[in-house]
This record gives structure tokens, C-alpha cells and sequence, in this order.
């Protein structure tokens, strides 16, 4: 019988040691939810951006702050929200990475990346409480 | 050393941690040994992060300035599929194994 939904919250340490379990993670969930193959690899993709810049970019890479992950799955639909405690940034400032000018830049890939791949991808800042992500998929009729 | 050729292999995934400053700083160590003629092999790499991918950006650019030459072996599809999604697809020289990379030097 196959299952209806389900959720997995997990905290994690600002440690880059953290995203192979990430990614076990999403590959479970976006497998049980019935994603496979090229869907399946971009839910991984998106799910370790986000986890990678909450880490970096959020809590400036800070051992002593924490990323909450909880990933909500059901047949048909992956999601993901990413919480750090960071203070937050201008979303107008994110640059087009593929612009010829900033093509050959070494950072700046990992919103854009998920912006790529999942349906939506939405913040949530406030003043002090850091930064939330949410991002979603649904599986596209074949 | 595959004759002047420098083979990195790499093992674990590329995510900008400890590894990435690792790889980086081998290449330094190359480059300024006098190579030129460089192979990542990511046989061990099932994939990377954007952090990871701007490790091999800033490989492929110190290797570029020193008019060194860069190939990729054994890119994963997750990998590959990256490239395709951030439109660098075109700026790695990717190979299906290293000999056939060392072939094409």
C-alpha cells in the first residue's frame, strides 16, 4: 500500500558535512513522492543548494548556528523549507549568474540553480528571527 | 603524471569544504611546478554543489591564466546535468574516461 504523505525535520550543524545526508534525504522523500530519474536529480540538486547557502550565505558558515531542514512529501509533491539564522538579505541584489559579464564567477549559482529546477522558491525574512526558504515540485503529468 | 599530463583524481563529493581547498591547492602545487596539462578524473564524485562547482571555476581559471589546459573525466550525469542547468555545459572540456581525455591533448 503506498504511503499517503509524511514529513522529516532535522537540525543541523553549519558543516558542509552535513549535505551528504541531505541528500539522502531528498532522494528518499522525492522518490517516495514518485520522482525518479532526471525530477529525482533536481529535487537533490535544489534541496543541497539550499541547505548550502543557508549554511554559507545565512549563518556565514557559524558552528554555533544551526540550519532546520524539514522536508513534506505526498504523492505527486516535494517540499522543502530551510531555516538559518542569519540575518536575512536583498533578493534584488542576486545577480544573474549567467550574464556574460559574471559567467566565470566562482559563487553566486545557488538560487539561481533552484529557481531552475523546482516550481517555487520563496523567502521569508524578518528582522531577527533569519531567513526561511520554501521550495516546491510537482510531478508534471507524463 | 601521465607524461606531462597531471592527473587529479578526486574522491567524495565536491562541496566546497576541506576537499575543495584540497583540490585547489594541489593545483597550485602543479602549476607552479611547471605543469600545464591537467585531468580532474571525478570517477569518485557522484556530484557536486554550486560551492564545488566554483572550485573547479577557480581551477579552470588559475589553470587558463597560466595558459595551462583543463579536462574533466568521468563526469557524473548529476554533474553533467549542473554544467547544463548553469549554462557552463560549454566552458568544461569534459571526457568520458581520463585515457580518452589524455587522448585528446
Amino acid at each position: 500500500m503506498s504511503q499517503p504523505g509524511g514529513s522529516e525535520e532535522l537540525v543541523l550543524a553549519s558543516d558542509f558535512g552535513v549535505l551528504d545526508r541531505v541528500d539522502e534525504l531528498a532522494v528518499r522523500y522525492g522518490r517516495l513522492a514518485g520522482f525518479d530519474d532526471g525530477p529525482l536529480m533536481e529535487i537533490a540538486i535544489a534541496v543541497v543548494e539550499a541547505v548550502t547557502n543557508a549554511i554559507v550565505h545565512g549563518n556565514k558558515c557559524d558552528e554555533s548556528k544551526t540550519v532546520t531542514m524539514r522536508i513534506e512529501w505526498e504523492p505527486g509533491l516535494f517540499g522543502l523549507t530551510v531555516h538559518d539564522e542569519g540575518g536575512g538579505f536583498d533578493l534584488a541584489c542576486v545577480m544573474d549568474p549567467t550574464d556574460p559579464d559574471r559567467c566565470m564567477e566562482t559563487s553566486g549559482r545557488g538560487i539561481y540553480i533552484m529557481r531552475q529546477v523546482m516550481d517555487t522558491v520563496d523567502y521569508e525574512m524578518g528582522e531577527g528571527s533569519g531567513t526561511t526558504l520554501k521550495l516546491t515540485k510537482a510531478l508534471k503529468p507524463v | 603524471m601521465e607524461g606531462e599530463v597531471a592527473i587529479i583524481r578526486l574522491s567524495g563529493n565536491l562541496t566546497g569544504g576541506p576537499e575543495s581547498d584540497e583540490v585547489r591547492g594541489a593545483i597550485r602545487r602543479l602549476l607552479d611546478s611547471g605543469a600545464r596539462k591537467f585531468i580532474i578524473d571525478l570517477k569518485g564524485v557522484p556530484w557536486i554543489n554550486s560551492t564545488g562547482l566554483g572550485t573547479l571555476m577557480a581551477i579552470y581559471t588559475s589553470v587558463q591564466r597560466e595558459e595551462g589546459v583543463l579536462k574533466l573525466a568521468h563526469v557524473s550525469d548529476r554533474i553533467q546535468s549542473l554544467f547544463m542547468i548553469t549554462k557552463l555545459l560549454t566552458i568544461f572540456d569534459t571526457h568520458p574516461t581520463t585515457d580518452e581525455a589524455l587522448a585528446a591533448f
